[in-house]
């Protein structure tokens, strides 16, 4: 059983905090309850995907449910197939906390990265990062109907795009915990993008790591290509790779460090 | 046939829809400029087409579903490469093509993609082509103009949505009915959903029938987030439309008006797990029951029982036993029981090409001849009798001319080689095999070809195999031509066989030899069988 405390970024928990206290989203919240707007987003889903519960899907959900038993949530979310070929698990929802999982995915993912995904999402979902998502959601698919001001929506998309990308490194740490494996959990950073056998040979997470030295030109960047990549990070919504695994070896050390571990000690 | 199976709801969103001023506005610009430029030149460029040539399968399978849905329009199939299971469609009403994705013909059956053609044949026939189209094109119209623009495209777009949730009902009633169960065009949702994961579709499906819909409140706001959530998706209300065609086609009007589609649909009824193909088949002979010998009948069919098959074939085409007379789908059971070798279907098949079935088979003698041949070295006892009375006479090869062809003469061909080719190729078992070649060795789509006594069998990329007797192949006018280094035989311009590159010793050079001799060596004769 973890707490938010256990593996919470800082910064996740300040600027959802920051976003959640601002009065425009507190009155942008209350309409959406008043008109029922998270009842609709849930029955979008139920009505186009399949529902994964443990008449369908058991192995699957038996992942989430022991998630949602390790971060302790207050109810498992709902969960839905999709097909997208790109996706690996995503939240979504808006109060009521939604999970998707990628048919593509679930099928070329092993067991350990699958669950490591899933866990990362019921992670955040536990820290509440799906009221965070569900703004964002609103913010781009229907700021029109939205009865706070544009100034309002605009200093909202400020914070929500910084948490956006903080965001990341909590769910990073919850799939460390809940899989207990460093190389596991690096693994998810790259399995979409980096073809299985390579990913086996780049031995993450062990003192010969092949990814160490591109790491390197990531953090020896020269002032130029720092400008550029930061231009570049205000288009995306995670982080960049190199980050994401600084982050999470980082974790590694203090985490594994604390249970007496020593599989981080030759980092970096 | 369209108003039969048309959704109840459907021409009532469809008026309201209509009072909109600028729906009406915009569908009137989208017939002249959009459909007809826009989606042509980008189909025609990028995209390609199925032919009867080219893809005859899948050129089969959309002609299927045009006939079983009574659509006369002519309408073109295009090939687009895509990792979604989509299949769409592009132009307007009266003009409308379908572009089927490549996921979807590498992961699906063809009974799969014989529903997800009829779907949009359904479209086509239900005239939803041009409001289809305005649906993916009104957004980024309307958001042009400031303000005022985007609500009218909200507006709009809560109408079409509630359209288009029935019209796609409609049309999966029409996926349904062109590949004959609803179990098909669920299959095909289901991928579209994200249940390719392939051992839980049912489950799914038994999930999707509880769906219940439910009224949601704030309409304009609910019906922006739904249509924005949904939008992106390859099936959208995927599951609600799963719950009504299953509703549906489990109802009396299905069974009065499409007995065929009630009786073959697994949520009409539940057969028993248990039971194999053949079981059921057993059980079904032995029922009184007139509705429960029908399901069994079609369960056992589903499940691969040849003999069902045969007994549903013969009811669909003479219109008895509690069906209706539908001579396509009777001679697609038939066909099928043909092709898994069962020796009833091959003569039945045999006595529908010597009478001709209008619209569907032509008469041939020669095919009908030679299916009863194949019933016939079966054993099967109407073909024995049926030869026997008829002294079918075969044209053979004189045993010269048949030992040229030969690798090793005097050397058998290996027991398990024979029997695929007589399988594959549908060779009479009397026929003696000379030689042979395998380009393809597989069970689901073999390529193959074989020269017997009796003349030349063989199978390219269509689902039924060919044969040429010897007297078609001396008088028809054969041409050779040289593609990418491969030899290639054609017959009457079609092509018969193309040999391995680099490789003289292929059948096809000595096919070659034997045609070219045809006027040097006549001792060939016929013989009867």
């Amino acid at each position: 059983m973890y707490k938010p405390k256990d593996y919470q970024h800082p910064r996740d928990r300040a600027l959802l905090g920051q976003l959640l206290e601002m009065h425009a989203v507190g009155q942008l919240f209350d309409w959406c309850r008043k008109n029922q707007a998270d009842r609709a987003l849930v029955y979008a889903y139920r009505a186009s995907c399949p529902e994964i519960n443990a008449a369908t899907l058991p192995a699957v959900y038996d992942m989430v449910l022991r998630a949602c038993e390790m971060f302790e949530t207050e109810a498992p979310p709902l969960c839905f197939l999709t097909h997208d070929y790109d996706a690996r698990v995503t939240a979504a929802g808006l109060f009521s906390p939604i999970l998707l999982l990628s048919d593509t995915y679930i099928q070329r993912a092993d067991e350990a990265c699958l669950y490591g995904a899933i866990a990362g999402q019921v992670g955040g979902i536990a820290l509440g990062h799906q009221r965070g998502i569900g703004l964002t959601w609103l913010f781009d698919n229907i700021s029109g109907l939205l009865p706070i001001p544009g100034v309002a929506v605009k200093a909202a998309e400020v914070l929500l795009n910084q948490w956006k990308r903080w965001r990341w490194f909590s769910c990073d740490r919850a799939c460390l915990l809940a899989t207990g494996s460093e190389e596991a959990t690096l693994r998810t950073l790259f399995d979409l993008s980096v073809p299985e056998d390579i990913l086996h040979r780049m031995r993450l997470g062990t003192p010969n790591d092949d990814y160490i030295a591109q790491y390197h030109m990531f953090t020896d960047a020269s002032a130029a290509s720092e400008l550029v990549t930061m231009l570049n990070s205000m288009q995306s919504d995670t982080p960049w790779t190199p980050e994401r695994y600084r982050e999470l070896r980082s974790f590694c050390e203090t985490a594994f460090a604390s249970e007496g571990g020593t599989e981080g000690e030759d980092f970096i | 046939m369209k108003t039969l199976y048309k959704h109840p709801q459907e021409d009532a969103q469809l008026a309201f829809l209509l009072q909109n001023d600028i729906f009406r506005a915009l569908t009137a610009a989208y017939q002249q400029l959009h459909a007809s430029v826009a989606d042509f030149s980008e189909i025609r460029n990028r995209n390609f087409q199925v032919t009867k040539q080219n893809y005859p399968r899948l050129y089969s399978l959309l002609r299927q579903a045009a006939a079983r849905l009574r659509c006369r329009e002519t309408v073109s199939l295009y090939l687009e490469f895509s990792f979604d299971y989509s299949c769409r469609l592009l132009g307007s009403d009266g003009d409308a093509v379908i572009l089927l994705s490549s996921k979807c013909l590498e992961d699906m059956d063809d009974l799969a993609l014989l529903a997800l053609l009829g779907r949009q044949m359904s479209h086509i026939q239900c005239r939803h082509v041009a409001y289809l189209g305005i649906d993916s094109m009104l957004e980024p119209l309307l958001q042009r103009i400031p303000i005022a623009g985007a609500a009218a495209a909200e507006v709009t777009k809560g109408l079409l949505l509630s359209w288009r949730r029935y019209a796609e009902m409609t049309a999966d009633r029409g996926g349904a009915i062109a590949s004959g169960s609803a179990d098909h065009l669920t299959r095909a949702v289901m991928y579209q959903m994200g249940g390719s994961i392939r051992r839980y579709p049912a489950y799914f499906a038994e999930a999707a029938r509880h769906f219940q819909p439910e009224e949601l409140a704030a309409a304009r706001l609910s019906d922006t987030i739904v249509q924005r959530v949904v939008r992106d998706m390859q099936a959208p209300f995927g599951v609600q439309r799963l719950s009504d065609l299953m509703r549906w086609c489990g109802s009396g009007q299905c069974r009065e008006q499409f007995p065929q589609l009630y009786y073959n649909s697994s949520c009409s009824a539940a057969l028993p797990e248990e039971l194999d193909a053949g079981q059921l088949f057993q059980k079904a002979e032995s029922c009184g029951e007139r509705d429960e010998r029908l399901f069994l009948l079609h369960g056992a069919a589903r499940k691969g029982s040849t003999q069902a098959m045969v007994r549903l074939g013969q009811s669909y085409l003479k219109g008895t036993d509690g069906l209706p007379k539908d001579p396509d789908r009777g001679a697609d059971y038939v066909l099928r029981a043909a092709k898994d070798g069962d020796a009833d279907a091959l003569y039945l098949l045999g006595q529908l090409f010597r009478a001709g079935v209008p619209g569907f088979f032509q008469k041939n003698e020669q095919l009908s001849n030679w299916m009863t041949r194949v019933a016939y070295g079966k054993k099967q006892a109407m073909a024995v009798r049926s030869v026997r009375e008829r002294s079918v006479q075969v044209p053979v090869i004189s045993k010269a001319r048949l030992d040229k062809l030969r690798a090793q003469p005097d050397v058998p061909v290996p027991p398990e080689v024979r029997e695929k080719l007589l399988r594959w190729l549908w060779i009479p078992m009397q026929d003696e095999i000379a030689a042979w070649e395998i380009a393809v060795d597989s069970a689901l789509s073999p390529k193959a070809i074989a020269v017997c006594d009796t003349g030349i069998y063989f199978r390219d990329d269509s689902t039924l195999p060919y044969w040429i007797d010897w007297k078609t192949f001396f008088r028809g006018p054969f041409s050779v031509r040289v593609l990418s280094g491969s030899v290639v035989l054609l017959l009457n311009g079609r092509q018969l066989w193309r040999g391995g590159k680099n490789a003289p010793e292929a059948l096809v050079h000595k096919l070659i030899r034997l045609a070219k001799a045809k006027n040097t060596e006549r001792k060939d004769e016929n013989r009867h069988e």
